[in-house]
């Protein structure tokens, strides 16, 4: 599991619920680790048996990507899911990720036509959940925030679907964005 | 008696030191007649980091030079465990020389073995850390401008307390002593073991 952050999240705090105690225990219990009497194993990055001891045949090669590939599917139900704000229905969408959420919802209380918009916070990057094309493809117009230069979650998901975006908002002089500042952008 | 051999035969060139290292370490463990469930062997990348798969003991073969780091979380996580790292010149005292450092300052009850051919020879002889100045290698055409590390010396600075020997692994009973020496001494253990490449060594002879 890789965790994408950025500064102004990282500098920031928030209240979170509880951590599941007993789901941590489980999990706890579940360990293959060594002083407990369980079978030994070795841990190893390399391909290998049920043992941990390296493989190197092209079948036991092939069947453990196959394993792995298999995970995605999994994967792809247990990884945070989409936000979307406003209604689906809205003529416009505004896409983006991470700390740019709390400034681009200030800016839609803001906003005069802010029934107009719409916003689809993407929390799951990696497996990329095919249905976000669906959704994002269902607005006419279609507005890419992002706090970096490149426009990184752009290329993701060119790369993966069919969206182009009808305008893109960047910001990357190494401060987070501002509310009114996306407002302006919008108005533009 | 318990059996430390997984089965694998080793892949090591023949006539190769990593054949003491390892007698030595099968040669140790049964005589110290450790608990084969609190015994935990944490390999670097390597040819001798591939002893993982030959050894039947609770192991992790990690990443390159962070042998020391994974082996120093085990033992923290479960001080009751018995704990080598093995590596090479390479890993340990490039990639991992702050690891290794950082260990001995912390005098933590772990052993590290180091198979020192000073060279990365997995890789077919680029210099490492302790090639000594001047030797040229695939890496160095022209020779190695730096003045070799010297590990044992530089361990010692760091902790007085810590036990650190260089052992010829053309000794190997003097080998079997100092693993014996090291595993059951408590605190922080370094054994730097001199070796030759049998393949892209010989320049070093």
């Amino acid at each position: 599991m890789i965790l994408l952050s950025d500064k102004n999240l990282s500098e920031s705090s928030a209240n979170t619920k509880d951590f599941n105690k007993e789901k941590e225990e489980k999990i706890e219990s579940q360990k293959v680790i060594p002083g407990k009497g369980q079978k030994i194993k070795l841990y190893n990055s390399y391909e290998h048996d049920d043992e941990g001891f390296s493989v190197e045949g092209a079948e036991e090669s092939k069947k453990a990507m196959d394993l792995r590939l298999s995970k995605v599917e999994k994967i792809l139900e247990a990884i945070p899911k989409v936000n979307l704000y406003g209604s689906d229905r809205a003529k416009k969408l505004i896409v983006s990720w991470g700390s740019t959420k709390g400034a681009i919802l200030e800016a839609l209380k803001e906003m005069e036509n802010k029934e107009d918009y719409a916003f689809l916070q993407i929390k799951g990057m990696w497996p990329l959940d095919p249905k976000i094309s669906q959704i994002i493809n269902a607005f006419k117009e279609k507005i890419l925030v992002e706090n970096n230069a490149t426009a990184q979650l752009e290329t993701l998901l060119k790369s993966q679907m069919t969206i182009g975006f009808t305008k893109k908002i960047l910001k990357y002089d190494g401060r987070p964005f501002f509310p009114e500042e996306i407002k302006e952008a919008l108005n533009d | 008696m318990t059996n430390w051999r997984s089965g694998i035969a080793p892949t090591w060139c023949p006539g190769c030191h990593d054949y003491v290292i390892f007698a030595g370490l099968q040669n140790t463990l049964t005589k110290l007649n450790l608990d084969q469930d609190r015994t935990v062997i944490v390999y670097d990348i390597g040819c001798i980091g591939n002893m993982a798969d030959f050894v039947k003991a609770w192991g992790v073969h990690s990443l390159h030079g962070r042998c020391i780091p994974t082996a120093v979380g085990i033992k923290l996580a479960n001080p009751e465990l018995n704990v080598i790292a093995i590596g090479g010149d390479g890993g340990i005292y490039g990639e991992g020389l702050s690891h290794l450092i950082a260990a001995a300052r912390l005098n933590i009850d772990i052993t590290v073995i180091v198979a020192n051919n000073h060279l990365y020879s997995l890789t077919t002889g680029q210099s490492s850390p302790t090639t000594p100045k001047g030797t040229k290698t695939k890496s160095t055409p022209k020779g190695v401008p730096s003045i070799a590390l010297m590990p044992v010396e530089l361990i010692k600075t760091v902790n007085t307390e810590a036990n650190a020997e260089h052992i010829d692994c053309k000794e190997p009973l003097k080998v079997n002593e100092a693993m014996e020496k090291a595993i059951t001494h408590k605190g922080f253990n370094l054994l730097d073991l001199e070796q030759l490449c049998v393949s892209f060594g010989k320049q070093l002879k």
